[in-house]
């Protein structure tokens, strides 16, 4: 089984994707207002870190996603209860 | 509705739209607001005013960033009325790459949110641009904006266009062009005023519940050239539904709380609603229709959404390119009980506009009806050619006739089969992707060496931004220069979905063309595996 994602590792990942400093990434920070996502946007960040964490993580569930806490949340749940989602 | 036909300018529509409909009518719903008629003419009056204080007048170009708000309405037909050029720039590009195109266009005014504005202002500062700068709301700075009332004795008639020369510039759209070149065009007041005609046939109502005055549910951004297309919803008599934020879980709550009879989407956008787990929380029983444009609706997709929607049973498509104003054909049908839908890419011209349309073969002949070739359109709709752009104008518009690049099937009776979209464009969640523009924006990245980008079919994108990086050496470049490089000057529907490190860019054998259909393959394995 995957280990628990710990928040700073998660934010060098985002900071890969979107091209942000890594100190500039808070949990709070909203997908498509802050990194100017657009709802395909988030799909190809699921992607990444799908394969990066290799942690399924549903497309359903990703459409529900405002913030980069609801992804991590997500992934941990998914970690933890691989059936769940 | 449009009640007179063949009117020559955007100008002469609005102004017989004011005149032959009350007041009170209704026209557009933001977040909980209802905007009626009055509404919107006494804001158009005010932002007319207030431009013409700014010193819009006939060929002047005003340049605007704006999220989806009903401003963009006021402003747009302010400048319109006062003879100015639109230059609308989609929100989401970074302000280094909208001060680039501002200054292109030689923008003198350019408009804005206050929260925006600083950041703009600094940028357009650093590349020394000269355009004044206001704001829709209240003003950072204190001083001019569009939000203040005018004085009471200002009159409008002197300075609103007495009458309006149809090749007046009322427009400028850039557009990915045939080759995947970005280019800009410019649209005049008689093009989007035979866009309204055609644009308001996508919407015309053809099923008894979806009667005069229904609502629909936008998910289109206004700011940018999807404006062209929605003036012609509105003067078709549609009640139109939108908010400032489009992701899925908002639109539908907009839906459910204007209880909306139809929804105006792209395809994509229609994949990202089916996918929300909590559809079913939702009251979707309002929805009669889906309206949709941009892309390719497949019949499958209808069937689809008629199980997430029980009501649903009416479709509508427009197609068209940035070079016709977008859209000249439409097609329309049923969504039956038995969901069996025929087919859903045969698109007729609309009748009235004046467009013509014809399927040529490669050396340029007219072919036969059941033929396949080329579609080149001419008519009102079609723009002069490229700003700027003599050889591509000479390429693409021949006698008056334009050449669409999309291979259709000839069904006589002004009506086509689409069978495939320009070859060289990605088109990704209904916007056009130029892979070359995406491709030498990489390359000037210090570090590396190569690049190639390409569509990648995908159910829910239509085709993802895949990028091809081939690294001076492996520590030259990481993923995180490669986006940040992309998001400081793309669009953010231009940056790559997915980036893959290679050690070369595959080649075909001879002229050492660069090999699409084995990258594409590569990439697809790796959407496969990373979905199994």
């Amino acid at each position: 089984m995957a280990e628990k994602i710990e928040w700073a590792d998660f934010a060098e990942k985002i900071a890969d994707y979107t091209g942000l400093e890594k100190d500039d990434i808070h949990p709070e920070m909203n997908v498509y207002y802050d990194l100017g996502m657009d709802s395909l946007g988030l799909f190809s960040l699921g992607m990444y870190l799908t394969k990066t964490y290799n942690v399924k993580l549903p497309l359903s569930a990703v459409a529900t996603i405002e913030t980069l806490e609801n992804i991590i949340v997500l992934m941990n749940q998914q970690i933890e209860a691989p059936s769940a989602a | 509705m449009i009640t007179t036909p063949n009117l020559k300018t955007v100008n002469e529509l609005y102004d017989d739209f004011v005149q032959n409909n009350p007041p009170e009518k209704p026209l557009l719903g933001f977040n909980d607001q209802t905007i009626t008629l009055g509404d919107l003419r006494a804001r158009v009056d005010a932002f007319t005013g207030h431009l013409s204080q700014l010193g819009v007048r006939p060929g002047v170009v005003v340049g605007y960033t704006l999220p989806n708000c009903p401003e963009v309405f006021y402003l747009y037909f302010a400048i319109s009325r006062l003879g100015g050029c639109a230059l609308p720039l989609y929100p989401m590009i970074p302000d280094r790459g909208k001060v680039g195109l501002l200054q292109r266009a030689n923008a003198q005014l350019v408009v804005t949110t206050s929260q925006q504005y600083a950041s703009l202002k600094e940028v357009s500062a650093q590349a020394g641009a000269e355009y004044q700068i206001v704001t829709v709301d209240a003003h950072p700075e204190g001083g001019a904006d569009l939000a203040e009332s005018l004085p009471a004795d200002f009159d409008l008639g002197d300075v609103v266009l007495k009458q309006t020369p149809p090749h007046l510039p009322l427009l400028i759209a850039a557009s990915s062009g045939t080759t995947g070149t970005p280019k800009s065009v410019l649209m005049t007041q008689a093009n989007l005023a035979a866009e309204v005609y055609a644009a308001s046939e996508l919407v015309t109502p053809f099923t008894d519940d979806c009667p005069p005055g229904y609502s629909t549910a936008m998910a289109f951004p206004l700011s940018t050239a999807a404006m062209i297309v929605v003036s012609g919803v509105m003067f078709g008599g549609v009640f139109m539904v939108f908010s400032a934020d489009v992701s899925p879980v908002k639109f539908m709550q907009l839906v459910t709380q204007w209880k909306a009879d139809s929804i105006s989407v792209p395809p994509a956008f229609c994949e990202a609603i089916l996918s929300l787990p909590m559809l079913d929380s939702f009251d979707r029983a309002s929805i009669k229709r889906v309206m949709t444009g941009m892309d390719f609706f497949s019949p499958g997709l209808a069937l689809r959404l008629k199980k997430a929607f029980p009501n649903l049973n009416s479709w509508a498509n427009g197609y068209g390119l940035i070079e016709t104003s977008d859209v000249i054909m439409t097609a329309k049908g049923t969504i039956p009980e038995d969901g069996v839908i025929p087919s859903t890419s045969k698109m007729t011209l609309v009748e009235g506009v004046g467009n013509q349309i014809e399927v040529r073969d490669e050396e340029g002949n007219s072919i036969p009806v059941g033929s396949e070739g080329i579609l080149y359109v001419q008519g009102p709709n079609v723009l002069q050619g490229y700003l700027g752009n003599p050889e591509e104008t000479q390429r693409s518009f021949v006698d008056g006739w334009f050449c669409t690049g999309d291979v259709v099937r000839n069904e006589g009776d002004g009506s086509i089969t689409l069978l495939g979209r320009q070859k060289y464009l990605i088109k990704r969640g209904g916007k056009s992707v130029s892979p070359v523009v995406v491709q030498n924006h990489l390359n000037q990245l210090a570090g590396v060496k190569d690049s190639a980008v390409v569509g990648v079919p995908h159910p829910l994108y239509g085709e993802m931004v895949w990028a091809f990086v081939v690294r001076q050496s492996e520590d030259a470049v990481q993923l995180r220069d490669v986006m940040k490089h992309c998001r400081a000057e793309l669009a953010n529907y231009m940056v790559p979905d997915q980036v893959t490190f290679v050690p070369e860019i595959p080649k075909k054998p001879g002229v050492g063309k660069v090999d699409m259909d084995t990258m594409k393959a590569m990439a697809q394995k790796e959407l496969d595996v990373s979905s199994e």
